[in-house]
């Protein structure tokens, strides 16, 4: 038996071990909002930075300070985030949550080849198909437009949505679904008004992985837009790197305010987003 | 079963002929490039040049620094992130009080863009005020120029790197933990098993199949590492941290070699499928619950 004394003891390791784990995962984050209210970063002392803080970085980012109408860039690239972001993560649930649930319930012929070929799609550097995504993109007339990005996105998360809730509907019982067949419902019916339900949690888990990718990415909006269709990380270039090198509290504020909604998005759903990952992690059942 | 191929249809049809008119294109497009001679954009006059391209890609004298430093960089960041995501995931299964918030806060550096990333570890490894040689400093240790020094940089971006994909391994092993069934616990206890016996031969073979899948997702997500580089040391000082995907970027991009460009392409696309196919096979060959219906 071990003592008491024992116990407790591992459990201040533990506690301090995971504090220490905390502190690295926000200390560049952090350090990028204290810093961000600083003057000239580069030349300050880290520990002063109370006395002299400013919001003149914070004010050449801002969408509220950049008055004059026709540029406004910060709100103008956060929008296109936004609309790319939600449009493309929308049209992929549409498309994939519905496949996932048959290849997770329901197999037919070919359904495993269809099934290799689409997660194979998940292996794919973007960087390899950058190309002809432009050359297609070209041809149709879309590029440095938000359908564009848009398309490009959905399949990038497309295959991930499938993979992701295909592993899910495995491990949501089928019984409820037989019960309801017995009572004569449709499999359309059966789809809507309780699988769907139970895979809630799932559903926000890869609803939030697919929006971070598609708000994240930097490579589709180099190749594919210009300005019209810019999105948050493309900006970044323009008010990050100056002529003279790269302007650090800028930089600082710029990815704060990138990072930020995402992080506020996460937190607000973190119940649902934990409880879906617990399931896909291949826990039988959600508490 | 008539019905049943319909719902069938209505529901995967979409998803397949979606996928198919956009990423199968893409995919024949880079096949085809690489066999043939493609200088810029100028798709007149293409010939048939068997494996020139292929040929002229591999005997180039950085072919094998950057196909090294690729799998440098891949099997470091995916150990790493074994090692440490392991390791927190079981210190945050002894938490009690607060786990939720717990796996929240660590999870936060996964929702980072790289670009963020990038550029926040920037700045944390400038020479002079970055907060790495702050702390270096404070504790008495050299301070080098982390980016600046090829010695160092693939270091510094290694480290970069698995703190923002830590967090999936974190979260996936410790959900996986929370699933170890409580009865085989309680009888391993009740045997009399050590705390380090239980962990070796109760949890981790339960946690085979959870580190299968993040290893082979944290290894995919290193294969594919871009906009870090991009935004960080642009594969320099000289070449040492040139990757693939960044070298692919730069032949085909940049300097419009798109043939060459695309055999390169062909290349990370084998060393991709060849470590991960075997996943995807395994994970189609796993039982399903519905079969019934």
């Amino acid at each position: 038996m071990r003592s008491r004394r024992k116990v407790r003891s591992m459990d201040i390791v533990v506690v301090v071990l995971v504090a220490l784990a905390i502190f690295f995962a926000l200390m560049p984050i952090i350090t990028a909002v204290l810093l961000s209210f600083r003057p000239e970063v580069e030349r300050s002392q880290v520990p002063t930075w109370i006395r002299d803080a400013t919001v003149v970085s914070w004010k050449k980012i801002l969408p509220i300070s950049q008055t004059v109408p026709p540029i406004m860039p910060t709100l103008h690239y956060t929008l296109n985030s936004l609309v790319v972001a939600l449009a493309s993560t929308v049209i992929a649930l549409i498309l994939g949550v519905p496949a996932a649930y048959i290849f997770a319930r329901i197999p037919f012929r070919g359904s495993n080849t269809l099934l290799t070929w689409i997660l194979s799609l998940l292996l794919i550097p973007p960087i390899i198909v950058i190309l002809p995504f432009f050359l297609i993109v070209g041809r149709l007339g879309m590029l440095d437009t938000l359908r564009g990005l848009i398309m490009v996105h959905t399949t990038i998360s497309l295959p991930l949505i499938i993979w992701l809730m295909m592993l899910f509907f495995r491990e949501i019982p089928v019984e409820y679904e037989e019960a309801s067949m017995l009572d004569g419902a449709g499999r359309i019916r059966i789809f809507l008004r309780i699988v769907l339900p139970m895979a809630i949690h799932g559903v926000v888990t890869v609803t939030i992985i697919a929006y971070v990718f598609s708000w994240s990415d930097l490579l589709f909006s180099l190749i594919l837009t210009n300005f019209r269709a810019r999105t948050l990380p493309m900006g970044a270039t323009e008010f990050v790197q100056m002529k003279h090198g790269i302007d650090w509290g800028r930089m600082y504020a710029y990815m704060v305010y990138m990072i930020a909604p995402v992080l506020a998005l996460v937190f607000i759903l973190h119940k649902y987003f934990l409880k879906g990952l617990l399931m896909f992690a291949g826990r039988t059942e959600v508490s | 079963m008539k019905e049943k191929k319909r719902i069938i249809a209505l529901f995967v049809a979409p998803s397949v002929i979606f996928l198919l008119i956009i990423s199968v294109y893409p995919m024949l497009f880079s096949f085809y490039a690489s066999f043939v001679s493609w200088y810029r954009f100028r798709p007149s006059n293409l010939s048939f040049v068997g494996l020139r391209n292929f040929i002229e890609v591999v005997t180039d004298s950085y072919f094998p620094v950057i196909v090294s430093n690729t799998l440098y960089f891949v099997f470091s960041t995916v150990a790493l992130q074994f090692m440490i995501g392991l390791g927190l995931a079981v210190l945050v299964n002894r938490i009690r009080r607060m786990r939720t918030l717990v796996i929240t806060l660590l999870f936060v550096p996964f929702t980072v863009p790289p670009i963020a990333t990038g550029y926040l570890w920037r700045s944390l490894y400038e020479p002079k005020w970055g907060m790495v040689n702050v702390f270096l400093g404070l504790a008495g240790l050299p301070t080098p120029n982390w980016l600046g020094d090829p010695s160092t940089a693939m270091l510094a971006l290694i480290l970069a790197h698995t703190w923002a994909w830590v967090p999936f391994t974190t979260l996936i092993l410790s959900a996986a933990l929370q699933g170890v069934p409580v009865s085989a616990l309680e009888a391993a206890r009740l045997e009399g098993a050590s705390d380090r016996q239980v962990f070796w031969h109760i949890k981790l073979p339960w946690l085979k199949h959870a580190i299968f899948m993040t290893i082979i997702f944290t290894s995919i997500w290193a294969f594919k590492v871009f906009d870090l580089v991009l935004v960080t040391t642009l594969g320099g000082p000289g070449i040492s941290t040139r990757v693939m995907s960044y070298q692919i970027y730069r032949v085909g991009l940049m300097n419009l070699h798109i043939s060459l460009g695309a055999a390169l392409s062909q290349i990370l696309l084998v060393m991709i499928m060849g470590w991960a196919i075997f996943y995807v096979r395994s994970i189609i060959k796993q039982k399903r619950p519905g079969e019934r219906i």
